[in-house]
C-alpha cells in the first residue's frame, strides 16, 4: 500500500466517523433549540394576549368573535373565557393535527394557559407549527453531506497536490535507490526540501552511496593492479623455467617438477587474466552498440572448438536455423559462448553428446556429464569449482553470467536426468 | 641477427637474452625509453622487443619515433597488458606482433623467426630444415622432395614450431598453449598434444622423414636435426 493510500485511508475513515456521529447529534442539537425558541415565543404571545385583554377591556363576545376569526385564519390562538375562577399551571406539550391543504399530519407546540385578567378567567390556547422532524434530519444530511463531500475533495486535493510534493524528495530517494548500481559509479543526490527530516534523509543516504562506491572502486583498482602487477614476476618464473627445462642434465624428477611449475602458471595466468576481464566488464570497458550476428558468433566460437569436441569423442548436434541480430558486443558474446561451449566439452563424458540450439528467442547448450545436477544458485558464482579440476579457474561461469547481466540476456540452469545439463540464454 | 630488447625487469631480460643467444642472435638491452630512443637512432635492428609499461614512459612513444624515423625494424609487442585496445593500438602504429606477459620463450623464438622471415627475406615463405621443405603459402609439406600427406592445421603450426626451436625442450604446456591459446584448458591433461604429436610423427614417417621429434619423458618433446 502506498504511503498517500494510507494517510488518505485514515483521514477518509475518520471523517465517516464523525460525519455519521454529526447528523444525530445535529439533529437533537437543532431540535431542543428549536423547542425552546418555540416555547419561548408562545410564552411571549400569551403574555402579549393577557396585556391586551387587561388594556382594552374587552367583554366576552369581542374575546368570542376574536377567538373565531383566529381559527379562521388559522393563527393558531384561541382564548376562552371560563365561568368559574380556576387557576391552573401553564402546560406546554406537542400536539398534532391534520392539515387539510397540505393533506398531512402536522406536528405543533401549544401552550394551554388558565389566566386571571381583571378578575376574569380565560383559558388561553397558543399553538405554532413545527418543522416535522423528516424535514429537519433531511435537511441536515443533505447540509452535511455537502459539507463531507467538499471534505473529502478537499482531503484527496490536497493529498495529492501538496502531500505529493512534500514528499517528493523522498520518492525521489526511493527511486534512486531500487535503480542504484554500485558499478555505474553515480552517487545518489538527493532533492532540496524544505522538510529537515528528508534533508537528513537525503545526506545520508547520498554519503552512504558515496562510501560504498569509493570503496567498490577502490577494491576494484586494486583488483586489476594486482592482477596487472602479477602479470611480470609471472613472465619471469615462465622464462627461468623455460630456460631450466633446457638443461639436459635434468633428471626425470626434476623435470616433473618443471612440469608441474608450468602448469601452475598457465593455472596462475589464466586466473589473473580472468580476474582482469570481471574487472573490465565492471568497468564498463566495452561498448554494447554493436549489432551482433548471434548465429555468425556462435558458429565460428563452434569452429573453435570442433576438433576438441572430435578428440573427445563427443558427438555435436546443431540446430541453428535463426540468425538473431542483437545490440551486444561481438567480442563478449563470443567469449559467452566460448565459455558455455568450453564447459560443455570440458565437463562431458568421453563418447558423450552437445547439443546447441539456436533460434530467434533463445540459445541453448545441453551436454552430458554427471549423473548429479549442479548446484544451480552456485554455479554462477565466482571461484566456484565442479569437482576437483585443477585447470579450472571457477569464473568461466561468473564471466558469463556478468556478460549475460551486461547485455541484459537471462541466463538460466536446468538438468534432466539422466546426465542433461542445459544452459539456456534468453535472447531479448 | 641483432635484436633490441626493451625491458625494465632485469631478470626477464636476463632470461630472454640467455634463450636469444642461445638461439645465435645478438642482443642488446634497453631498460629505459630513453635509452632505447637512443639506440633505435644509432643503429638498426633486425627485431626489437618491445616492453610497453616502462619506468621513464610508454613503449608506444618509441613506436611513434620508429614510424617518424621511417626505420623498417620488425617490432614485437611483450606487454603485461591483455586489454585488446592496446594491442589493436601497438598493431596500428607499426608493431609487427603483440605477445603478452607471461610467455613461453619457444613462443617468443617462433614469433621472432617469422618476424625476422618475413621481413628478411621479403616474405620468402620457404622454410627447411633437416631435408624438411615447407611451403607456408601452399601449406605443403616434403621431404626430400617427397610430399608429406596433408596435415591438419594443428599439425602444420606444431611442426612450424617445432622447427623454429630446434634442439629445444617444448613442454606439452607450451604446445598446448601454441595450439588453442586460451582454451588450453578444456582438457584437464595435455591428451591433445600428444594426439597431435602422434599424428605428425606419422605423417612424417610415412614420407620417410626420420624420427626427429624426440619424447622428453615428464616435460614434452624436443625436434633433434643430427648435425645441426
Amino acid at each position: 500500500m502506498k504511503l498517500f493510500h494510507k494517510t488518505l485511508q485514515i483521514y477518509l475513515t475518520f471523517s465517516i466517523v464523525v460525519f455519521i456521529i454529526s447528523i444525530p447529534l445535529f439533529y437533537f442539537l437543532v431540535e431542543k433549540l428549536w423547542i425552546e425558541d418555540v416555547d419561548d415565543s408562545l410564552f411571549f404571545h400569551k403574555e402579549k394576549i393577557i396585556a391586551g385583554i387587561s388594556t382594552s377591556g374587552i367583554d366576552s363576545l369581542a374575546i368570542d368573535n376574536f377567538t373565531r376569526v383566529a381559527l379562521d385564519f388559522d393563527l393558531g390562538i384561541s382564548v376562552f373565557p371560563l365561568n368559574e375562577n380556576a387557576a391552573e399551571k401553564d402546560s406546554v406539550y406537542y400536539n398534532k393535527f391534520y392539515d387539510e391543504t397540505r393533506t398531512h399530519i402536522e406536528p405543533f407546540r401549544e401552550l394551554k394557559s388558565v389566566v386571571n385578567v381583571d378578575g376574569r378567567s380565560y383559558e388561553i390556547l397558543i399553538r405554532k407549527d413545527l418543522v416535522e422532524s423528516a424535514d429537519l434530519i433531511r435537511g441536515i444530511a443533505i447540509t452535511q453531506s455537502i459539507l463531507f463531500f467538499v471534505l473529502l475533495a478537499g482531503l484527496i486535493l490536497l493529498n495529492n497536490y501538496f502531500a505529493k510534493k512534500t514528499w517528493r524528495p523522498f520518492y525521489h530517494l526511493v527511486s534512486r535507490l531500487n535503480t542504484f548500481r554500485i558499478d555505474k559509479e553515480q552517487p545518489i543526490e538527493p532533492e532540496k526540501s524544505n522538510i529537515n527530516e528528508f534533508n537528513d534523509l537525503g545526506n545520508s543516504v547520498s554519503e552512504l552511496t558515496k562510501n560504498n562506491i569509493r570503496r567498490y572502486k577502490a577494491q576494484k583498482e586494486f583488483t586489476e593492479n594486482a592482477a596487472h602487477e602479477t602479470q611480470t614476476p609471472l613472465a619471469v618464473i615462465r622464462t627461468q623455467t623455460d630456460l631450466f627445462a633446457q638443461d639436459k642434465n635434468l633428471t626425470k624428477e626434476q623435470a616433473r617438477i618443471v612440469e608441474k611449475m608450468d602448469k601452475n602458471i598457465t593455472y596462475l595466468n589464466k586466473l589473473n587474466r580472468n580476474l582482469l576481464l570481471l574487472a573490465k566488464i565492471d568497468n564498463d570497458q566495452f561498448s554494447l552498440n554493436e549489432k551482433t550476428d548471434v548465429f555468425l558468433v556462435l558458429q565460428e566460437t563452434i569452429d573453435i572448438f570442433s576438433e576438441q569436441i572430435g578428440l573427445k569423442g563427443i558427438q555435436l548436434k546443431q540446430n541453428l536455423n535463426h540468425h538473431p541480430v542483437i545490440l551486444s558486443n561481438s567480442y563478449l558474446m563470443q567469449l559467452l559462448f566460448t565459455n558455455l561451449i568450453k564447459n560443455a566439452v570440458k565437463y562431458n563424458v568421453h563418447g558423450g553428446f552437445v547439443e546447441i540450439e539456436l533460434n530467434a528467442g533463445f540459445f541453448k547448450i545441453v551436454n552430458s556429464g554427471d549423473e548429479q545436477p549442479l548446484p544451480a544458485n552456485a554455479i554462477f558464482k565466482r571461484f566456484y569449482k565442479q569437482g576437483t579440476s585443477e585447470t579450472s579457474s571457477g569464473l568461466g561461469l561468473a564471466i558469463a553470467s556478468r556478460i549475460c547481466e551486461l547485455l541484459q540476456l537471462k541466463i538460466e540452469y536446468n538438468f534432466e536426468k539422466p546426465n542433461r545439463h542445459c544452459f539456456k540464454i534468453i535472447l531479448k | 641477427m641483432k635484436i633490441l630488447l626493451i625491458e625494465d625487469n632485469t631478470d626477464l631480460a636476463s632470461g630472454i637474452e640467455k634463450y636469444l643467444s642461445d638461439e645465435g642472435y645478438h642482443c642488446e638491452l634497453s631498460q629505459t625509453v630513453e635509452q632505447a630512443l637512443e639506440k633505435i637512432q644509432l643503429y638498426e635492428y633486425d627485431c626489437i622487443l618491445l616492453d610497453i609499461s616502462l619506468p621513464d614512459g610508454s613503449g608506444f612513444v618509441i613506436l611513434e619515433k620508429l614510424k617518424q624515423l621511417g626505420k623498417q625494424d620488425g617490432v614485437i609487442i611483450i606487454s603485461a597488458k591483455i586489454s585488446l585496445d592496446d594491442k589493436l593500438k601497438g598493431l596500428s602504429i607499426g608493431a609487427d606482433d603483440y605477445l603478452t606477459k607471461p610467455f613461453h620463450l619457444a613462443e617468443l623464438s617462433m614469433r621472432i623467426r617469422a618476424l625476422i622471415r618475413r621481413r628478411k627475406f621479403n616474405g620468402n615463405n620457404i622454410i627447411q630444415q633437416g631435408g624438411i621443405h615447407i611451403d607456408l603459402a601452399e601449406k605443403i609439406v616434403q621431404y626430400n622432395g617427397k610430399t608429406v600427406e596433408q596435415l591438419s592445421p594443428k599439425e602444420f603450426e606444431l611442426l612450424i614450431l617445432f622447427i623454429s626451436s630446434p634442439h629445444r625442450v617444448l613442454s606439452k604446456g607450451s604446445i598446448a598453449e601454441h595450439l588453442a591459446g586460451d582454451n588450453a584448458d578444456t582438457f584437464d591433461n595435455f591428451d591433445f598434444v600428444y594426439a597431435h604429436v602422434k599424428n605428425l610423427k606419422k605423417k612424417l614417417k610415412n614420407a620417410g622423414c626420420p624420427g626427429y621429434i624426440h619424447t622428453i619423458y615428464g616435460m614434452g618433446y624436443k625436434f633433434k636435426v643430427e648435425g645441426l
